[in-house]
Parts: structure tokens; C-alpha cells; sequence
């Protein structure tokens, strides 16, 4: 409790400086997002189909519901159980999609909306941090911000969620321009880290699954992912980067892991597993296709986690290493981040102010408050010690040779 | 095929009667009844929604014992059938020909094309309708009988599980759905107001009218209303409380020509369905056909036609022209909401289907039929998007046996 307390205290000498910062809401959906405020969100659901939902958490079975916020209601929606690891009966992770029964229906401009139940990250506010940070480096991250959740009639307290701006079309408008594209979710199916494959598409289709233009041609929608594998593997280092271009913005690609491993990520696109939790998205056919990051609960790992790690175990880590251009931009990009990181212990301290008591009410966050609390203290330490660490590896690192397996 | 299935009903039919029944004075009357029925289709949808061209869709075999004129036995069993193969499995005793009792398992009365024997309907499939909205056949008692000479007919029953089970569901992978409910309670009353006028004309006109009603189970239970190849056409609604039908039809025979036409209605509760778990509007399923046929050769129209002249004895059976036009939709009461498709919906989207059935039907002899059908499924916007397709024409040719 002193520690909350002390907490809170420090947050109040920061939230002028914090809320200074944030842009003022244009939009509908932008005020959803503003995480100057902690949301309340009521997801009107039958109890039946909560309980069902509940039962049968693992599976994807829709459920109808009805969505209101700030008594702005969107009926006709449809909500399913999410997640991979984070599958929960208790605290299940949700996932809203408001055309789901009603063909073209938004809600505040959105589509869909994802309601992380925080059950792997005891500090619940990881996510938040993390896609804060890499928006603030320029990746096209998707927004996040806290709610209470409330579920069915009675408006029952169902524990604290992050809302999670979901990729897809409006998401690709707004970062993008145009939601046209060949937008892919890749699929972890094992230790993979663009490793050839073959020529048939079916590895790939397991791997990159299409969210946009699901209909056309299995050749129009693989054979820009194939042919980006080949490229890896057959280009020499030299020319890596003209070789992937019409398939890859490398260098975003290369910004966004030297962010994630700022981040101490340990299942992104450098994964303990390979790769996983991204989005790839093409605005065209044959323009090259953009990383989106998703799903940082596990960032924050380890605070002395190299800032190479695992940069070996990836081929195309392993040839744009070998380019002092591109080697240049990675160790760029991890002490641009520590300098924009600069914000992120304010930014912990502001959001735990926000979410400690919902944190603390949560009936069904699988540890207690306590472990709430330590787990936010293990964020705010990382967060003002990682940058020191990072710039101190980083300064070195161009003369670094890889190594090869540090998973 | 057509020949090796005429050839001994034709023999059989030298005799005239019946050829499988038999005799002992008044006492004891015993009919065997068999029949066999065969499917060839051509149909304009996806190979999942019908998957076989050529099918065997009957072959029954039935007994009926009527002892004393007064107490009918009724047995019969499908042998395509294996989850459910009995059929009409009943005992009717004529106390007098005003009161009447049925007991075991029958069509509940409700639906005038649902209550008429599948050897004897117009076309190959029976309405949308009655196949999709009304009772069909299940395990109760009826209380049945005419009055008024023989103007008004009666029939009210009570059935175990609201005759929901479809016994004779068109052929696809997805159609055998048992929609079990509550108990059913249905009446039917037939009046034929011109039973004993001087023209012949009238005589045979008469009007039904039939209300039904029972309970339907909590969950996504909405009635399964398929288009006429198991194309799903109307979602999945979760409904709660009672389920009402009524219905009304017509039909009348002049010697050749025959018409009637028959409208049903069911309405479904959904207490505490909402999101809120409120109560939200019932849902409502309706559909209507109107047909005419009439026989090229001249032959008095009836539900078996014997044909005047017989294939092989000198003459190429009776043809018969008929064509039917029928509608089956659903929906609800506008809410002021968008409609949805969602199942707990206040304002239920509205699919609805246009059928058109042009049919040629051949008695080479009059135990054998044959019936080739043309049919045209147009389907709105709200049915095309549920099915994937706004306009399915098929054909479908039938051969069967009954005796």
C-alpha cells in the first residue's frame, strides 16, 4: 500500500508534463484510445453466451453482443475467446468485431477491437508501454489504452483489459493511407526465421495468413512471400537490401527489431522461438510489405538482454548485419530508442496511477495484488535503467561480429 | 428402368383392385402397402448441398389391418432409414364416423400438403412450406371425425415432441436435422361446404384451417428452413418459449383440373434471449403456394390416377401438366435497428425465396409414376448473401412404385 501510495505521488508531479504530451483526440476512435483516462467499457452479453464462452474458451466460436462506451452503444457485434497462450476460462481474452453480423457496421470508425486480459503480463502494462514506445520510434503500432470491463446485464465488474487497436482495415488507413493491400498475420508454427521453404505455397499459407483479399489466387498472395524467402537466401549480403526490396521495407523491418530487442522482447520478430507476433502488410501488389508489431506482453524480459540477441539466428538479420549501412541503422535505432524510452518511466508511473485500484478490484487477474505491484515496480526499474545499459552494449556493437545462437 | 419398374405393376394391374390385399368377409381387411422411389437431379448448386445425382429417397413397405370396419392397425417402415425407419406406426378406432381415435405415431394434423402421402403430391418435392415450416410426424393422439354430413371435418391431437423430426428431408448432408421441442398441440378443421350441392363443379372445393402450438427448447432452435436443396436459408436464431403455427389452404377438383393453394405461419418467443438477457420480438416464418394441374388425357384428377389407357394395353398412360409458384420468408418486427443476421437480434434480417415449379407427371399404369420437374429458386438480397447464390435453377426427374 506505501508503495502505491508512493507511487501515486510520483505520478502527480509527472501528469502535467504527461498529459501535456498527448494530441488531442480528432476522432471518435482516438478519444477510445486516449489513454489520458482509464476507459470503462460494458460488453452487453447473455449470460448463456458467457458462460458458453467461458466453457469453451480454446475454441473461436462466436457469440452476439452489444458494445457501449461513454453511452455510445453498438449493437449487432460479434465477440469470440482470443488469444494463443493467453486463452483464459476465467479472464478470457475478447475479441469484438462489429461487422461480424452486420456486413460494413463500424463503431467509431473500427472494425474490431481487441480486449487483452493482461493473464501473462502481472505488471499489465506492457502492451501499453511497448506500443508506446514504438510509436513514438515511428513503427506503425497499433494504439493501446486501459478500460475496466464490464460484462452482461447486471454490468458486473469482469476484471481490468487493455483495448488493443486490432490490425485491420481502418488500422491500415490510418497508419498507411490505404487499407487495399495484402494484409498477413503470421501464424507461429514453430522455430521458423524465413528459412526456404520450397516453391509450393502451402508452408507459407500456414505461416502468413491472409486477412485481406482472402479470395484471390494462391499464387498472387504466396508468391511475394516465397520469392521474398528465396531472395534471403540466395542474395549475398552485399546486395540484400536491393534483392528484398520489392518485397520488404528492410529497413523498417531492422528498426523495428532493434526496437523490440531495446524492448527486451523475447517472442518477436528475434523470438526465443523464431519468428512470431507480427503482421505483414503489402499496400500493393509488388510494393514491399511493411512489419507491424502485435502482441508485446513479453517485452521487459530481461533487463541485460544484448541488444544483438539473437540477431544470428536469422538469416536476414544475419546478411543485413554483414551491411555497415544497415548495421549502422540497427545500433542508430537502439540509441534512438533509449533517448525516446526517456518518457517510459513517467509513462509507467502515470498509467499505474490510472489502473491501480481497477488492478487492485480485478476479480480474476491470475495473481494477486502484491504480485501487481512487485511486477510494476521489476517495469519501473527496467524502464530507467535499460536505456543506460543499452547505449553502454550499443556503443561497441558495429564491431561486433554475431553470435550465432544466443536464444 | 422405367420399364423394369412398370412391367410387374402392370401385370399386378390386370386384376383392377389393389393387388396386395386381401379379403376375409368384413371382419378382416389386410393391405400391404410398398413402395420404392428414385431420384435423378441436375441441380444448380454446390456439390455439399446435393451431393448425389442418383438417389433411392423411399422404399417402404407397410401393413394395415382394419378389423370389423372399426379398428385400423397401421404399421410401416422405410428401409432407406436407418436412424428412424418407421413411418406410421398407429392404431384408429371408428367409434362412430363423428368421433374417431388415433393413437401412436402419425403426421400431426395441421399442414393439408404435409398430411398428403408423399406417392400422391403434385410435384417432386413437396412446398417449402410444408416441408419446412409445419409438423411433421411424431408419436401422440388424435381425436378425429366429420360432422354435419359429412361438410366439416375435424382433427385435434397432442404429440410428444412437436413432430419436428423430418422424415422426409431432401437428400443433402446437412438437412436431417431433428428439431425437437415440447409438446405439440395441434387442431385442424376441413370444411367442404358444397359436399352435397348439384354442381359437380363445387363439390369438391374445401377449406382447412389448422393452428398448432408447443413449447421450443432454449438455444439457437429457430425453426431450420432449408431452400429446396438444403441451402440453409434462414439463420440460426436463439429462440425461448412458445412456437405458434397456423394455417390456412384451399383445394378444389373439377375433372381434369385440380388447384389449391396453402399459407402457414409460425411464430417463435425468444423470452430472455437479448444481450441484456431481455426478451426480444418474435421471429416469424411464413410461406405460401398455389398450384393448378391438369390432365392432358382427360382423366378425373386424384391423388392416384388411373390412367384410361394403360402403357402396354394399347395406350401410353395419363400426362399431367402442373405448375406451382410458392414463397417462404422470415423476419420480424422492424425495431428501428439495423437488421441483423446476428441470432440474438432485435431486428432480424428478412431472407426470403420465390420458387417456380413447372412439371410433367406420367401414369403409364397406375401404380407407376413419373415426374419431371423444372424448378426455379429466386432468393433477395438478405437469402442470396446467406446461401452464396440469388438464383439456383435445377431439374429433378422422379420414378416410383406404389402399391
Amino acid at each position: 500500500m506505501t508503495r502505491r501510495l508512493l507511487l501515486c505521488l510520483a505520478v502527480a508531479s509527472l501528469w502535467p508534463i504527461a498529459a501535456s504530451a498527448q494530441p488531442q483526440p480528432a476522432s471518435p476512435a482516438d478519444a477510445l484510445f486516449d489513454d489520458s483516462t482509464l476507459h470503462e467499457l460494458w460488453v452487453h452479453i447473455n449470460a448463456r453466451d458467457w458462460a458458453d464462452l467461458r466453457a469453451t474458451y480454446l475454441e473461436n466460436t462466436w457469440y452476439p453482443c452489444d458494445v457501449e462506451w461513454r453511452g455510445l452503444k453498438v449493437r449487432n457485434a460479434g465477440c469470440r475467446s482470443r488469444g494463443f497462450g493467453s486463452r483464459s476460462p476465467v479472464k478470457p481474452g475478447l475479441l469484438l468485431q462489429f461487422d461480424h453480423y452486420v456486413t460494413g457496421q463500424t463503431w467509431l470508425g473500427l472494425r474490431s477491437l481487441v480486449l487483452d486480459n493482461l493473464v501473462q503480463d502481472p505488471s499489465m502494462m506492457k502492451e501499453r508501454m511497448s506500443m508506446r514506445l514504438l510509436d513514438r520510434m515511428g513503427v506503425p503500432a497499433p494504439r493501446v489504452a486501459h478500460a475496466r470491463l464490464h460484462i452482461g446485464s447486471g454490468r458486473d465488474y469482469a476484471g481490468l483489459y487493455t483495448m488493443v487497436e486490432n490490425i485491420d482495415e481502418p488500422f491500415l488507413a490510418r497508419q498507411f493511407g490505404t487499407d487495399a493491400g495484402y494484409l498477413y498475420e503470421y501464424r507461429w508454427q514453430g522455430d521458423y526465421h524465413f528459412e526456404d521453404l520450397g516453391a509450393d505455397f502451402d508452408p507459407y499459407a500456414v505461416r502468413f495468413e491472409p486477412r485481406t483479399r482472402r479470395d484471390e489466387a494462391a499464387a498472387t498472395l504466396y508468391a511475394p512471400i516465397r520469392d521474398l524467402v528465396r531472395a534471403i537466401a540466395d542474395a549475398p549480403a552485399e546486395s540484400i537490401e536491393a534483392a528484398v526490396a520489392p518485397y520488404l521495407d528492410l529497413r523498417a523491418f531492422v528498426r523495428q527489431a532493434a526496437v523490440e530487442n531495446y524492448l527486451a522482447e523475447w517472442d518477436g520478430l528475434l523470438g526465443y522461438a523464431g519468428l512470431d507476433n507480427f503482421y505483414l502488410y503489402k499496400p500493393a501488389a509488388g510494393a514491399p510489405g511493411t512489419v507491424i508489431p502485435w502482441d508485446k506482453d513479453n517485452t521487459f524480459a530481461w533487463l541485460e538482454m544484448p541488444p544483438l540477441h539473437n540477431l544470428g539466428t536469422n538469416p536476414l538479420m544475419v546478411k543485413a548485419w554483414q551491411v555497415p549501412a544497415l548495421r549502422r541503422l540497427y545500433v542508430d535505432t537502439l540509441v534512438e530508442a533509449a533517448a525516446a524510452a526517456d518518457i517510459l518511466p513517467a509513462e509507467v508511473q502515470r498509467a499505474w496511477a490510472q489502473v491501480a485500484e481497477a488492478a487492485a478490484a480485478d476479480p480474476v487477474k491470475p495473481v494477486g495484488t502484491a504480485d501487481v505491484e512487485a511486477a510494476v515496480q521489476d517495469l519501473l526499474h527496467f524502464v530507467n535503467a535499460r536505456g543506460a545499459i543499452v547505449r553502454r552494449l550499443a556503443q561497441d556493437a558495429t564491431g561486433t561480429e554475431l553470435p550465432q545462437a544466443s536464444r | 428402368m422405367l420399364v423394369a419398374l412398370a412391367a410387374p405393376a402392370t401385370a399386378v394391374a390386370q386384376g383392377g383392385a389393389d393387388p396386395l390385399s386381401f379379403r376375409a368377409g368384413r371382419a378382416v381387411e389386410v393391405d400391404v402397402d410398398a413402395s420404392l422411389r428414385v431420384d435423378a437431379r441436375d441441380v444448380g448448386v454446390s456439390p455439399e448441398s446435393a451431393p448425389d445425382l442418383l438417389d433411392v429417397s423411399r422404399a417402404r413397405l407397410g401393413l394395415d389391418v382394419r378389423l370389423w370396419r372399426r379398428l385400423d392397425l397401421q404399421v410401416e417402415r422405410d428401409f432407406r432409414d436407418a436412424p428412424q425407419p418407421w413411418r406410421d406406426v398407429f392404431a384408429n378406432l371408428e367409434i362412430a364416423r363423428a368421433l374417431e381415435v388415433r393413437a401412436g405415431r402419425f403426421k400431426a394434423p395441421f399442414s393439408t400438403e404435409r398430411l398428403n402421402s408423399g406417392l400422391a403430391i403434385d410435384f417432386v418435392y413437396r412446398s417449402l412450406a410444408a416441408s419446412q415450416i409445419a409438423p411433421v410426424r411424431d408419436t401422440g393422439v388424435m381425436v378425429h371425425g366429420e360432422v354435419l354430413r359429412r361438410r366439416v371435418g375435424y382433427q385435434v391431437g397432442v404429440f410428444r415432441a412437436g413432430g419436428e423430426e423430418d422424415d422426409e428431408p431432401v437428400p443433402t448432408a446437412e438437412s436431417r436435422v431433428t428439431r425437437r421441442s415440447g409438446a405439440l398441440v395441434t387442431g385442424r378443421a376441413v370444411l367442404t361446404p358444397w359436399a352435397r350441392a348439384r354442381r359437380r363443379a363445387l363439390r369438391d372445393l374445401n377449406f382447412a384451417a389448422a393452428v398448432a402450438r408447443g413449447t421450443v427448447p432454449e438455444g439457437r432452435n429457430s425453426l431450420d428452413v432449408r431452400a429446396v436443396f438444403g441451402d440453409r436459408l434462414f439463420p440460426h436464431l436463439e429462440v425461448n418459449g412458445r412456437r405458434t403455427r397456423v394455417a390456412g389452404s384451399a383445394d378444389w377438383r373439377h375433372g381434369p383440373f385440380g388447384a389449391a393453394g396453402e399459407w402457414i405461419r409460425s411464430t417463435d418467443e425468444r423470452l430472455g434471449q437479448g444481450t441484456d438477457d431481455d426478451d426480444l420480438p418474435p421471429v416469424v416464418a411464413s410461406g405460401w403456394h398455389a398450384q393448378a394441374t391438369w390432365m392432358v388425357t382427360g382423366e378425373d384428377k386424384d391423388d392416384r390416377v388411373a390412367p384410361d389407357r394403360p402403357l402396354l394395353r394399347g395406350g401410353a398412360g395419363a400426362i399431367e401438366a402442373a405448375v406451382r409458384f410458392e414463397e417462404i420468408r422470415m423476419g420480424g418486427p422492424d425495431t428501428g435497428e439495423p437488421r441483423s443476421r446476428s441470432p440474438r437480434a432485435r431486428s432480424v434480417i428478412e431472407p426470403s425465396q420465390r420458387v417456380w415449379t413447372l412439371g410433367v407427371n406420367w401414369y403409364p399404369v397406375r401404380w407407376v409414376k413419373v415426374q419431371a420437374n423444372v424448378i426455379r429458386e429466386d432468393r433477395n438480397a438478405d437469402a442470396a448473401a446467406l446461401t452464396g447464390r440469388a438464383r439456383v435453377w435445377s431439374r429433378v426427374v422422379r420414378a416410383q412404385v406404389g402399391l
